[in-house]
């Protein structure tokens, strides 16, 4: 965690050590996440910070941009920090070697595409005076970053070959399911429970042991296989074939800690993104996101104006398609 | 709630509907058709309208409601008709000031030049010798021409007025008015203002809210063609108001209302239709309990045709002069003594007489009071919630309609996208070879189906006919065996009743003795009875004491009528779904045993399991108001009838004792009027011949509309549509091949995109089944 912790400082993210304990309890993969985003940042500061932009247009007072200071984190990627936060990242890929997690393939893979890139990068920082003279530093970074991230890619395969992934999924999920067992989850609304348990799968071991399959069939049995331990779960807890009634999720989301619910924010809208951007549809996602994000005043105006929520989700049908979401992605 | 739930649905259809927008296949062609037909439905779907008719009987004070639900003076409420076109009146948020605008000048334009032109051959009218008749010369006679728009109450009334006076012209100088021009209701004049009532509403402000302003049917005799066009109209309403003079009603026969209601409930359905009790501030006190008059109404005046909830007391005239005083605190903070119609509100309102200058002096100086009276007298005009239901119900209506209208036309589209996507991704997957291949087959596959299609066509067209023939055979063996058994009720009646009658004609004489009772056994006898019996039996008229007796012989006759009909009509029904279901299996096995291999040969040249549907085939049965046509069936006469009156005295009684021979001695002759009531074979006989042949009517009318326009074109469309949707994916696979053979594509990432939108497809074809599952559940509710 101190080794995650380096990495966030380094990259100059406004946010405490006590606060990423916090929301780890409920979010294992919180300060994963957060690096993730940072790296993402410094790809999406030269290529499409406007696209990525444009597409959170629909809800301007995002809190999660307000806590955790995403665009302005991504304004502020135009500095030292680009290259003190890659030299951290660099290093952190190469010491944590004892946790494996789907996160550590998306950083390879933004790796990969900041290596393709680098020469517009290099060239839009090249613009901006203060940068100018650690031109050449930053080549160097974006060098030994990709070394890395390549070499990471490497160990990454091995250790798939290595380890029997397949345990550890199936450990995954019955980690997550004890959890619920145990109403480690029970201060968030019911779709958030789901939501989280999912993630919590889905950024580890599970989603490496999807990710790793090629034969269809054993892709849904693994799907299949989740969804009915949550559908056995859940209908304890609620009718699974009613609607989700959203202004009674809108009270119980403004009741949630502000940090509980800045998490989830930060959490679905990057999830939400990386669904567009591979032009997925989103649904689930989003209205969590949508209904973590936004104040509670105004979440039903939003989710009335969002086309791809549907008015009448029953919590079977919100269960499949956060699924879907977190796996296909 | 309900109207809540309502709203969701129509805002999942908005969506489901804005995201099948941004899955449209990239071919051109396909594009803008789905395009077209998608923003066609947007448009309908966010621009709800919907028309509430107002329809009244005689000094109802229908324009008065009508004003009173929107606030101003938008229509003259005068004594004389004025309502000689049906008028709109809608609900424009924002405009103020009322203005009537005229979509169609050309026909009324027309009629002015036709009237100018017979005034000059000096025709005789009587309208032009009045004042009214007189003005209306002067200003047609000068430089008169309609204009598209009227500004202000002043103008509007003007031209409303010169309307009526050119119809009542027209009448006289025998001049067809162009009703036919106006049948559509986007060809009718509209006074769009804004409705003070509905202002803040916001439901409402997503829909267009009219009401229909109708004239009587029979103003001015043009009924034939005004009636065209109101049928047609109503027809098309969400909603029908009927505005009764509550107070008139209550004290006289319901045989008016009942004929008024049934004229127009079976347009609407009964649970569209409202029966608004006007004029209750004219009732006594006692009398004007709100759940009395709605009793009386619904289940006395109305014979429980209607249900008591659709009925509403209310005092339009409150209601109107409460919102005229609000506006006008509203707007200048105070009230202008001196107004045209403060007389009327002084009165209605404030309970006093304005004309006199200590109360008006009293009124002047406090406007709180006068607010608070116009709440109160708000209040008191049971308006409120009247418009509540009464709007509710209209706008659900329409929702309804239009929701399912869009959400099946969405089903369909999104079946063919997924169809076309499977399409694409089986194209991007094949060789070109096989591809071209399956191109090929596929026209000649389509040229196959062409031709099947046509025999079937021809074939289901002979069937039709056969069944129509029986139909129509079963139908007049039911519909005289039905007659013949109602006309021997009315003989076994005619018999029971002469018996009672004569019975009661006999004046009891008490003072029958011994002697006379064995006198008039051998003597008279009943001699005399049934040669009378027979004569009135030629007659032909059954004869009632009491009213009370002839309106039960009357309802037993509607019941069994009633009963009868609903039999024969049950009857065809069984036979018309027996046959139907003959024949539409005898159409399916065709189907099947010619298309079955065809459509799977096209399924394999597709390359995929696509999903071809056919379209469900619905009956419907249609509601016959019976008692419509029995009203007025019993008439009263007055007679003059001689009885006779034992005199007074010793002689008197002397005299009556020795009338052995009952030759009224000692009885005097006296002549009194009674009235009697009568029930006429013939009318009876008549009344049947219109039901039945009204029944024969509707059934033949029914079974065409569905043999020719359901059944016919369901086969041929469902045909017809099949070869389109497969000429289509033969049209998306020749481009996918050129495309492919010009390598101008990514092959991989293609098949991927097709993939994804299989799924896309694939949850707004769930969202579309929950939509209108949804909806019929809301629908049952309602």
């Amino acid at each position: 965690m101190s080794n995650n912790f380096d990495v966030i400082r380094a990259f100059n993210i406004p946010v405490e050590a006590e606060t990423i304990n916090q929301i780890q309890e409920t979010h294992r993969y919180i300060s994963d996440k957060l690096i993730l985003d940072a790296v993402n940042g410094v790809n999406v500061v030269a290529r499409d910070f406007h696209e990525v932009n444009k597409s959170r247009q629909s809800f301007p007072e995002r809190m999660l941009d307000n806590i955790f200071g995403c665009s302005k984190k991504r304004q502020d990627l135009i500095n030292e920090n680009v290259i003190e936060g890659l030299n951290a990242c660099t290093q952190w890929l190469r010491d944590h070697d004892k946790h494996i997690s789907r996160i550590d393939q998306k950083i390879s893979l933004v790796a990969n595409e900041l290596s393709r890139t680098q020469d517009e990068i290099l060239k839009f920082y090249s613009q901006h005076q203060k940068l100018k003279n650690s031109v050449n530093e930053l080549s160097k970074v974006f060098f030994q970053f990709e070394i890395n991230t390549s070499e990471r890619i490497l160990y990454l395969n091995d250790y798939v070959r290595r380890i029997d992934i397949r345990t550890k999924a199936m450990d995954s999920l019955d980690l997550e399911l004890s959890r619920l067992n145990s109403n480690k989850y029970n201060h968030l609304a019911i779709p958030l429970q789901i939501y989280t348990a999912l993630d919590n799968i889905k950024s580890g071991y599970g989603g490496i042991y999807y990710d790793t399959l090629t034969n269809e069939k054993e892709k849904n049995e693994f799907q299949e296989r989740i969804e009915n331990e949550f559908m056995v779960h859940f209908k304890e807890k609620c009718d699974l074939t009613s609607f989700i009634n959203y202004s009674q999720l809108a009270e119980e989301v403004a009741i949630l800690q502000p940090i509980q619910k800045d998490a989830l924010a930060f959490i679905s809208t990057q999830h939400y993104n990386a669904i567009v951007t591979n032009y997925g549809y989103s649904e689930a996602t989003d209205l969590v996101s949508i209904l973590t994000s936004s104040s509670k005043y105004n979440v039903l105006q939003e989710l009335d104006k969002r086309s791809n929520i549907t008015n009448f989700f029953t919590y079977e049908d919100y269960l499949k398609t956060t699924l879907q979401e977190h796996l296909k992605v | 709630m309900h109207s809540n739930n309502i709203h969701h649905v129509q805002n999942e259809t908005l969506k489901i509907l804005e995201e099948t927008q941004t899955i449209l296949p990239k071919t051109q062609e396909l594009e803008k058709m789905y395009k077209e037909i998608l923003d066609n439905e947007k448009l309908k779907l966010n621009h709800l309208e919907y028309v509430i008719a107002v329809v009244g009987t005689v000094k109802a004070g229908k324009s008065t409601t009508i004003n009173a639900i929107v606030g101003k003076e938008v229509l003259p409420h005068r004594t004389e008709a004025m309502t000689s076109l049906p008028t709109l009146i809608t609900h424009t948020l924002g405009q103020v000031e009322p203005i009537l605008k005229l979509p169609k000048i050309e026909p009324l334009e027309m009629l002015l030049t036709d009237i100018k032109q017979k005034l000059k051959e000096n025709i005789k009218s009587n309208f032009l010798k009045t004042d009214e008749g007189q003005e209306f010369k002067k200003i047609i006679t000068s430089n008169f021409s309609f204009s598209a728009s009227y500004s202000g109450e002043k103008n509007i009334f003007e031209f409303l007025r010169t309307l009526n006076d050119m119809m009542r012209i027209a009448k006289e100088l025998d001049l067809h008015p162009p009703f036919k021009e106006f049948e559509n209701v986007d060809q009718l004049p509209r006074i769009e203002v804004e409705f003070k009532y509905l202002k803040g509403e916001e439901a409402i402000s997503q829909a267009r809210l009219s009401l229909l302003d109708t004239p009587g049917t029979n103003e001015y005799k043009h009924s034939e063609y005004l009636n065209e066009i109101l049928t047609s109209q109503l027809k098309k309403a969400s909603s029908v108001v009927l505005v009764i003079n509550y107070p008139q009603i209550s004290s006289s026969a319901s045989g008016d209302l009942q004929e008024r209601f049934s004229q127009t409930v079976d347009f609407v359905g009964k649970e569209h239709m409202f029966v608004f009790a006007n004029q209750i501030d004219n009732v006594d006190k006692k009398d004007a309990d709100p759940e009395k008059i709605k009793n009386n109404i619904a289940e006395n005046k109305l014979d429980g045709n209607i249900s008591k909830d659709h009925v509403f007391p209310i005092s339009a005239k409150k209601a109107f002069f409460s919102q005229l005083g609000l506006t006008e605190l509203e707007k200048h903070g105070k009230i202008d003594l001196e107004l045209p119609w403060i007389e009327d509100f002084g009165k209605t309102i404030l309970g006093s007489n304005l004309e006199d200058e200590e109360e008006k002096e009293e009124y002047k100086n406090n406007v709180e009071k006068v607010r608070k009276r116009c709440y109160k007298a708000w209040e008191n005009s049971l308006f409120q919630t009247t418009l509540n239901v009464v709007i509710a119900n209209a706008h659900a209506k329409a929702s309804f309609q239009s929701i399912q209208g869009t959400l099946n036309k969405l089903a369909q589209i999104i079946n063919e996208l997924q169809n076309s996507f499977k399409i694409q991704e089986s194209a991007l997957s094949q060789t070109i070879e096989k591809l071209k291949k399956d191109i090929d087959t596929l026209q000649k596959d389509i040229e196959q189906m062409k031709s099947i299609s046509q025999k079937l066509t021809q074939q289901v067209g002979e069937h039709l006919k056969e069944i129509k023939a029986e139909l129509d055979d079963l139908m007049n063996s039911e519909l005289s065996t039905a007659s013949a058994k109602i006309m021997t009720i009315f003989e076994e009646q005619e018999d029971k009743l002469q018996l009672e009658n004569k019975e009661k004609e006999k004046v009891v004489k008490n003072d029958q003795g011994l002697l006379k009772i064995f006198f008039k056994s051998i003597i008279i006898g009943k001699k005399s009875f049934p040669r009378r019996l027979e004569e009135l039996k030629q007659n032909g008229t059954l004869t009632f004491r009491e009213k009370k007796d002839a309106s039960e012989f009357m309802k037993s006759m509607i019941k069994i009528a009633q009963q009868l009909t609903l039999k024969i009509i049950e009857d065809i029904e069984t036979k018309f779904i027996e046959k139907s279901t003959d024949l539409l299996e005898s159409i399916n096995d065709s189907i099947n045993s010619e298309l079955e291999k065809v459509i799977e040969d096209i399924k394999s040249s597709l390359g995929t399991n696509i999903n071809l549907e056919f379209p469900k085939i619905a009956f419907q049965t249609n509601n016959l108001n019976v008692k419509k046509n029995f009203n007025g069936m019993i008439k009263t006469k007055k007679i003059e009838r001689t009885q006779y009156v034992e005199q007074d005295g010793f002689w008197g009684s002397v005299k009556r004792t020795i009338d052995c021979f009952d030759c009224n001695w000692g009885l005097d002759e006296k002549t009194i009027y009674e009235d009697e009531i009568i029930i006429v074979k013939k009318d009876l006989e008549e009344a049947l011949k219109k039901l039945f042949d009204t029944v024969l009517k509707t059934v033949l009318e029914n079974s065409h509309t569905l043999y020719t326009n359901t059944i016919s074109l369901a086969v041929k469309t469902l045909l017809d549509n099949l070869i389109v949707e497969i000429e289509n994916y033969r049209e998306e696979k020749l481009a996918i091949t050129k495309k492919r053979e010009a390598d101008t594509i990514n092959t991989k990432d293609e098949i991927v995109s097709a993939q994804r939108l299989q799924k896309t497809t694939a949850r707004l074809q769930k969202r579309t089944e929950v939509a209108q599952t949804m909806l019929l559940k809301e629908m049952s509710h309602a």
